[in-house]
């Protein structure tokens, strides 16, 4: 309850910063409203980006400076803006209202929230554009993202700080593997907390729908944010999305915080920068894309950041997803974000069709400075199941021509068909990294050539359980993330080999 | 003819910083409708840039020593002084697309909008 005294001193403070000081204002006159693009004359002072302010209340922002006139984009409908029309300078940049309020709530790229709840408490004006941060403010990225999916904890680890792109074709599961992402933070207990941003770019308000039941089934939208700027938004709102979901993570990374961001999908943010360009008559370069796209999506990249304990020693992890056509990833768009990023995780169809999900295509994918933060635990066996991996691959595409197989290689293409089964995980179910290291070395370590590749599933499922059922210490010991001791191996082999005796298949 | 052309024939149709009639008559002859439409826009641009107005609540208030000061302040533009009475108080120095407020309507209107930005929310 605030006090009577609390109230006075409130207002006496507002009015304390209030100057009545005389104003220069500088205005423009509306020369024309096309696409939701108004071209202004006046406005001589306006600087890039910034805020303007219509007769009728509604804003835009200042993309364009010409000769004698600017372009507006609008960020609202503007539908009574009209020729002769005043329209005034604010001397604001774009900013959204970031605040702890925001968590467990769906906003629109202006901070107005979209989940029908009440009004977002005036927090801190963040802004929307920002030089990211420069290199002595930085460290390299030493602790883990856990995605709680075993292929690319194993094999393409993600670090906080880091910015792991996801491609493939559509409907082969880019999305699942951020939401999973998401779920797995709320079962992390020995890690510092992730608060997630997912921002929905240019996506159907049913998929959205479907993300956020998900994510609140799975108890992870209480450190969720949900920035949406659906198919039916105006374009200006999709290109904005993304910049207020980082602006809102770079206010939790003043506070030394770590943020996890998804942008889904920058593809669909490109065709909307695209469409505004193309509207404010920029010249066209390949693909009908202006010439600054790569920038576009650079300085977005780039705010990505592990920042050193000087400075608060926060994190931004950036999970951005660009959408493919026909697996061709020499396309404009994805060549420009493969190179902005640390590594990638690619999703192709024919694994999906194979029945391998995640869909990762472990040679194509790779992570620049996930290893790093990678645990000393998954270090320690991901490497030899990398190799046999690799050399399954390498085999199985010989096998194919030769019936008959020496022994040594036969044992490899029966070890490969496991690996690649044990690395099949179910959507929306993450798994700790003691039961991912549990799978992970049983097939490395050869426990389970002598399980048939139709059983590794249900050998995997009850293993699981039954280690967790009855060997609570080994759980707790691999949680922490060391090194497995030889201790520590031994009551893991003994333990198989017991789960072993009982399992039927 | 180009907007740009346009634009050049307007500026030329100044002789010593004055607009020259016989020139805009000479010019307005020889255009299409449509050119002359854009001509007339960039004479009425240029007029506005060379124009300062002054705005006041009550033309009671204005005295010579006034317009003359804001005169020597714009040396190179015509001063115009006008009367809205809803200013209140103060005065208002309109110059092409920089207005300087200094009345109570721009004051109250500024506390208004203060006052919803920071208790509204």
């Amino acid at each position: 309850m605030i006090t009577s005294e609390e109230i006075i001193k409130e207002l006496e403070t507002g009015l304390k910063s209030f100057s009545l000081n005389p104003k220069m204002q500088n205005v423009g006159i509306v020369e024309k409203n096309n696409d939701g693009v108004i071209v202004a004359s006046g406005l001589s002072q306006v600087e890039m980006g910034e805020l303007v302010s219509f007769e009728d209340g509604s804003e835009g922002f200042v993309l364009n400076l010409n000769e004698d006139s600017v372009s507006i984009i609008l960020l609202g409908k503007g539908e009574n803006i009209k020729e002769g029309d005043t329209v005034k300078r604010t001397g604001r940049l774009l900013s959204i209202n970031a605040s702890e309020d925001l968590l467990e709530r769906v906003i629109n790229p202006l901070g107005e929230p979209l989940d029908g709840k009440a009004k977002i408490k005036k927090g801190k004006d963040m802004p929307i554009e920002k030089i990211a941060p420069g290199i002595v403010e930085r460290e390299p990225v030493s602790e883990p993202v856990k995605t709680g999916i075993k292929a690319i904890d194993a094999m393409i680890p993600i670090g906080r700080g880091q910015r792991e792109l996801i491609i493939g074709d559509r409907g082969l599961g880019k999305t699942a593997i951020a939401i999973d992402t998401i779920i797995n933070q709320a079962a992390q207990k020995n890690l510092k907390p992730l608060i997630c941003i997912y921002v929905a770019i240019g996506q159907k308000q049913s998929r959205v729908a479907q993300i956020i039941d998900k994510l609140k089934e799975a108890d992870a939208l209480k450190f969720t944010i949900i920035v949406s700027s659906s198919a039916s938004d105006s374009a200006a709102s999709q290109y904005l999305a993304p910049y207020a979901g980082v602006a809102i993570a770079e206010y939790f990374l003043e506070k030394g915080k770590d943020v996890l961001i998804v942008y889904d999908d920058l593809t669909k943010h490109a065709w909307a920068y695209r469409q505004i360009s193309l509207v404010l008559k920029r010249p066209a370069g390949r693909e009908a894309y202006p010439g600054d796209i790569f920038y576009l999506h650079s300085r977005l990249l780039e705010r990505a950041v592990k920042l050193n304990k000087e400075n608060g020693g926060g994190s931004i992890t950036a999970l951005p997803i660009i959408e493919t056509q026909a697996n061709d990833v020499s396309a404009y768009i994805p060549t420009n974000v493969i190179s902005i990023t640390d590594g990638q995780i690619y999703l192709q169809e024919d694994l999906f069709h194979a029945g391998i999900r995640p869909a990762i295509s472990v040679g194509l994918s790779v992570s620049r400075v996930g290893g790093s933060a990678q645990t000393s635990a998954m270090k320690s066996i991901s490497g030899i199941m990398r190799i046999e991996l690799s050399q399954y691959n390498d085999l199985a595409a010989f096998a194919q021509f030769g019936s008959e197989l020496d022994p040594v290689t036969a044992a490899q293409l029966e070890r490969g068909k496991r690996t690649i089964e044990i690395l099949k995980q179910p959507q929306y179910q993450p798994l700790p990294e003691a039961l991912e290291y549990l799978s992970i070395w049983a097939v490395s370590n050869g426990k389970l050539d002598d399980i048939p590749v139709n059983q590794i599933q249900k050998f995997e499922t009850e293993y699981h359980e039954y280690m967790k059922r009855n060997h609570k210490k080994i759980i707790d010991d691999l949680s922490k993330g060391n090194k497995p001791n030889d201790d520590l191996v031994k009551q893991i082999e003994k333990a198989t080999s017991e789960f072993k005796k009982t399992f039927k298949f | 003819m180009t907007k740009k052309e346009l634009k050049l024939l307007a500026h030329n149709s100044y002789t010593k910083g004055f607009l020259d009639a016989k020139k805009v008559k000479r010019i307005a002859k020889l255009l299409r409708v449509i050119e002359l439409r854009q001509y007339i826009k960039e004479l009425k641009k240029f007029e506005q840039g060379k124009t300062v107005r002054i705005v006041v609540p009550n033309m009671e208030m204005v005295n010579q020593t006034m317009v003359n000061k804001v005169r020597a302040k714009y040396p190179n533009k015509r001063v115009i002084v006008d009367e809205d009475p809803e200013l209140i108080l103060g005065v208002k120095i309109i110059d092409n697309d920089l207005i300087y407020e200094l009345n109570l309507k721009n004051s109250l209107e500024n506390i208004n909008k203060y006052m919803i930005e920071q208790y509204d929310n």
